[in-house]
């Protein structure tokens, strides 16, 4: 699933690792190069390029920033990848990530202020009244109108002094676009791209951040996080099921938790929270930096070195998720009501790379089951049966720890989920026995050549792809194994995922149906 | 293949930098533009180890840069080329555009110009069998995709250079030859059906289309959605009629950008569609627009915890003189991002939305300018009023200085990433064509921009703004009731119901003052 985004208008894509990245042919290739078709020619070519272009530097504070030239245009895209997200959570503060996430573009002791000093003191003085005036609402006491005057008077103080939203007016100026960021189960990162000129701005403006942040406003942007969940999940029948699938699928890994955080949890969230889990996981040797575009290689070294080289190297150990998912024992079924069309999302656990391979064979199943019109999904469910007005697969919700397989589908009006879920079931019951034509594996992997390709194509797409795969793997290289192993897949290799993985104890199934009308009236 | 028509527009060196460098004596003619820019170039007044002190001691240089621009030709039978070189990768794209969709399908039949969009490339061709379609395509990793839209429809191909051939005959086809099969397009209809039963699944879907309809007028051709008696009216026979008509090689233009030289795209062409005849229908005059809104307050009850909002009134045709102030208005106020008004007000200032944003858009003979937000149910009022005041302001107060500024600054320098993604090069000049911009429009926006004054924006406001024409749709768990109490005297409620399309049940009169 996609990491929620700090921003909701800007264009959409989607950050599936399975369909992104480089591929390394295999080595028969090089030998009978010219009877290849060149798209795996070329594939080689500009891989062996790119293996060569990408360039790691690693500042002495360990902060690892991977470096890519392209001049097409005096541009380049930067993004700052942070190994921390919605795992990293406990139950009582979920939603910490992502809400740092946006506190991280309140600007810092320079940024977004008139006079840091001043407003410290009155910002000091305001977070302990608020934190006082919490306490006081929780425990269902009036708050005295004391506290509440004088937090009125401070903010309005408060708000003399602050520049509200500099952070990203001294990017839009200089000709920043694609400003956001966006928070997964298992990373935070951070996306701009800019003209040449304003390389040294960047490395100003990110470093500044990272060192210097003041986390202001945050009880207004705790109310804008609260509306963001309304929209993405609250009022969303997607949204709906998908929280309610990683709660009944998972019991006990954090993968179970929104990464968007309960309801509950968020009206509670405080800046102290959100200030602990920054000096936790926002340190230099648990981020990864890449550039990619018209920049000059010895200005990226030295840029970087004096900026972000400022950064102090962290002294303690990191702090590493610990629980672990017990095997799932049994089938687990539920249900959401919700007012609109029925939907539902069936679930099987699985493992992940590099703790098994099996992980990247499951890139092919997808290609198999659901993209394209030919692909299984579409063309059985929806073309020949019509039971379905959609159904895909895909992989949620993160990579760090083992993940789920899952399908989602929508019945057709006036079909209902149950024809459907027997349909869905009865492919994915027919893996376990019949291979998969070799000419459709043959298609999917050529697809996920395609997309390979087109994923280097642009300068945002490169920098995700090396940043995502260096900070989860140690070493973007790993992405060359990884394809390999991924075209390396036989239908042998698909019968056994099916075979291991779609058994009924391993399953989670969650429907999302109107409330029946004799329910409803109770309510 | 013979080329009517060539001509290589030379790529224009751009500068955008400090002020004064206009007086460097760059002309237009030598396609040299250099463009006054405020942009701060304070001398470094470093602190610690040679870092400044704040972002504006930072020395950002000009930006300077080439506008590219796609090699053109028009083929004997019509067809305008626009192409462009781009071998990093080994594959091919390329879209062609067809002048004419909805607007001006004067069928009567809702649903014709999509159905035919879907269906051009969904149906295969009178060669090909869907499935075979379908299979062939993907098996080549390679995609065919068609649309029709209120404007115009597309026709899009990917694929990699070593399939080329085959992909741009099938291409050629589907463009020139579909078979509008007859099952897919009971599929589609299906389908169709399906997702007109789902629209009451979506708050914004119910907003949008309730704002449109009371914006344009209903049944207008700029608000009327698919239903089931216009889907009834879709036949193949019909398909092909609207297909006779729009689509046709006079008009068409092609952006094509990969990596196959000039030579082997001509070849191809040529061969794939040198004998693809003319049209003959005289494409009809696009709609007016003569309907005046009920301003007002729509509101439908539904049981969402945020409220859905859209406020605003009819907008400006396209081309308009005052375009470019209305782009720096657009970013000053509303879309613009964290540095707009309503962004910093509603959302960073309030904490009353996550998503907020509004604007002018001009289109073809209308415009809109709307402002849409979400909002917990129980704050709706005071976020409606809020932004109603915000756009009204605009109307009253020039731009503060720095917002204008940044404004203005963001807009020309970001200028560069329209052009940074060497496949959009060629679609984005057909585009402009398309849409009617003037030839030098690239050329000369740089400039054009840099004339906006405040005043200028501030004209926008005065003139395009109208908070009393305000129609304003609301959608969530608000009462129509309350609202009608609380903008008593000042504006009209009137109840919505929507089953699957919005219908305006009757106006809600204040129970108290």
């Amino acid at each position: 699933m996609r990491p929620i985004r700090l921003f909701r208008f800007t264009l959409a894509f989607s950050l599936c690792l399975l369909a992104s990245g480089f591929i390394r042919p295999d080595a028969h290739a090089e030998e009978a190069d010219t009877t290849r078709p060149l798209s795996e020619r070329s594939t080689k070519e500009i891989l062996h390029r790119l293996a060569e272009g990408v360039q790691r530097i690693t500042l002495s504070n360990g902060l690892r920033v991977l470096y890519f030239r392209r001049a097409q245009a005096p541009v380049f895209s930067a993004q700052i990848w942070v190994k921390v997200g919605g795992v990293d959570e406990v139950p009582g503060v979920t939603g910490v990530a992502h809400m740092l996430e946006h506190m991280a573009f309140k600007g810092s002791t320079t940024i977004g202020t008139k006079d840091y000093e001043k407003e410290k003191k009155l910002l000091d003085q305001f977070e302990r009244l608020q934190v006082e005036l919490e306490k006081t609402q929780k425990a269902g006491e009036k708050p005295e109108a004391e506290t509440l005057a004088n937090i009125k008077s401070l903010r309005a103080k408060l708000e003399e002094l602050w520049i509200p939203n500099e952070f990203s007016n001294v990017y839009q100026r200089q000709g920043g676009v694609g400003l956001n960021a966006a928070t997964g189960k298992d990373y935070t990162y951070y996306l701009i791209s800019l003209p040449t000129v304003a390389f040294e701005l960047w490395a100003w403006m990110e470093s500044d951040r990272l060192l210097n942040p003041v986390f202001r406003q945050f009880y207004k942007e705790r109310d804008v996080v609260l509306e963001e969940r309304r929209m993405r999940t609250d009022d969303s029948p997607g949204g709906k099921l998908y929280e309610a699938l990683l709660a009944s699928a998972f019991w006990a890994h954090p993968n179970r938790l929104p990464i968007i955080g309960w309801p509950s949890d968020l009206a509670q969230l405080s800046v102290s929270d959100v200030r602990e889990f920054y000096k936790a996981h926002y340190r230099p040797d648990n981020m990864v930096v890449s550039l990619i575009g018209d920049l000059e290689p010895e200005q990226v070294r030295s840029t970087l070195e004096k900026y972000f080289g400022r950064i102090p190297a962290a002294t303690s150990d990191l702090r590493e998720v610990s629980v672990r998912e017990e095997k799932q024992e049994g089938a687990r079924e539920s249900t959401v009501y919700f007012d609109a069309e029925p939907r539902f999302a069936l679930a099987y656990h699985k493992p992940v790379y590099p703790l098994h391979k099996d992980d990247l064979h499951f890139g092919v199943l997808h290609g198999v089951l659901s993209e394209g019109r030919s692909s299984i999904f579409y063309r059985e469910l929806v073309k020949e049966k019509q039971l379905a007005s959609s159904v895909s697969s895909s992989e949620a919700p993160g990579e760090r720890f083992p993940n789920l397989f899952f399908v989602w589908a929508s019945p057709r009006h006036g079909v209902g989920n149950e024809k459907l879920i027997t349909a869905v079931d009865e492919i994915l019951e027919r893996l376990k026995t019949e291979a998969v034509p070799q000419k459709d594996i043959d298609a999917a992997k050529k697809r996920i050549r395609v997309d390979i390709l087109n994923t280097l194509a642009s300068n945002s797409g490169l920098a995700r792809t090396l940043a995502h795969a260096e900070l989860l793997w140690g070493d973007w290289e790993v992405l060359f194994e990884m394809y390999d192993t991924m075209l390396s897949t036989t239908s042998d290799d698909l019968k056994r995922l099916a075979q291991t993985y779609f058994t009924p104890a391993n399953r989670t199934l969650v429907r999302l149906e109107r409330r029946k009308k004799a329910v409803a009236k109770e309510k | 293949m013979r080329i009517t028509r060539a001509f290589k527009t030379s790529g224009v060196a751009t500068r955008i930098g400090r002020k004064g460098a206009m007086q460097a004596g760059d002309t237009i003619c030598r396609l040299t533009i250099a463009v006054l820019l405020g942009a701060s170039m304070t001398a470094c007044s470093l602190g610690s180890a040679g870092i400044p002190s704040s972002p504006e001691k930072v020395t950002v240089p000009e930006i300077s840069f080439t506008i590219p621009a796609p090699e053109r030709w028009t083929m004997d039978n019509g067809i305008e080329v626009y192409y462009y070189h781009n071998d990093e990768l080994p594959q091919v794209r390329g879209v062609m555009y067809f002048p004419g969709g909805s607007l001006s399908d004067y069928s009567g039949i809702t649903g014709l110009a999509s159905a035919v969009g879907d269906q051009m490339r969904e149906g295969a061709t009178t060669e090909v069998a869907p499935d075979d379609l379908d299979r062939r395509l993907d098996s080549l990793a390679a995609s065919i995709e068609t649309d029709f839209g209120r404007e115009y429809g597309t026709a899009g191909f990917f694929s990699l250079t070593e399939d080329f051939d085959e992909v741009f005959g099938l291409y050629a086809d589907v463009i020139q030859r579909p078979g509008f099969d007859v099952s897919r397009l009971e599929l589609w209809k299906k389908l169709v059906a399906n997702s007109i039963v789902r629209r009451k699944d979506s708050p914004d879907k119910m907003a949008g289309m309730a704002f449109a309809e009371q914006i344009y007028g209903k049944g207008s051709p700029f608000a009327r959605s698919v239903d089931a008696d216009s889907l009834a009216l879709i036949t193949p026979d019909r398909m092909r009629q609207f297909h006779r008509r729009f689509v046709r090689p006079d008009g068409a233009k092609l952006a094509i950008s990969g990596a196959l030289s000039r030579k082997q795209i001509e070849a191809a062409l040529e061969k794939h569609f040198g004998s693809w005849p003319e049209g003959h229908y005289v494409r009809p005059s696009l709609p007016k627009v003569d309907y005046t809104p009920q301003a007002g307050i729509y509101v439908l009850e539904r049981d969402f915890d945020q409220a859905t909002v859209l406020i605003g009134h009819q907008g400006p045709a396209r081309h308009t003189p005052d375009q470019y102030d209305i782009s720096i208005y657009n970013r000053v106020f509303g879309h613009g991002g964290f540095g707009s008004t309503l962004f910093k007000e509603i959302r960073s200032r309030l904490g009353l939305a996550y998503s907020v944003y509004g604007g002018i858009s001009s289109g073809v003979v209308r415009g809109v300018f709307q402002m849409s937000m979400g909002t917990r149910a129980t704050q709706a009022e005071k976020a409606i009023k809020k932004a109603i005041e915000l756009s009204a302001e605009t109307k009253s107060e020039l731009p503060d200085e720095k917002s204008f500024n940044d404004a203005k600054s963001a807009v020309q320098r970001s200028f560069v990433f329209r052009f940074a993604s060497p496949d959009y090069i060629a679609r984005r000049a057909v585009i402009l064509k398309l849409l009617g911009y003037a030839e030098d429009y690239d050329q000369t926006y740089l400039a054009n921009i840099e004339k906006v004054s405040r005043e200028d924006v501030l004209a926008v406001g005065k003139k395009r703004i109208r908070p009393e024409d305000f129609v304003v749709v609301v959608v969530g768990r608000v009462s129509a009731e309350q609202l009608a109490n609380a903008f008593a005297g000042t504006a009209d409620v009137y109840r919505l119901d929507f089953d699957t399309v919005p219908r305006v049940v009757g106006r809600v009169l204040p129970t108290q003052k």
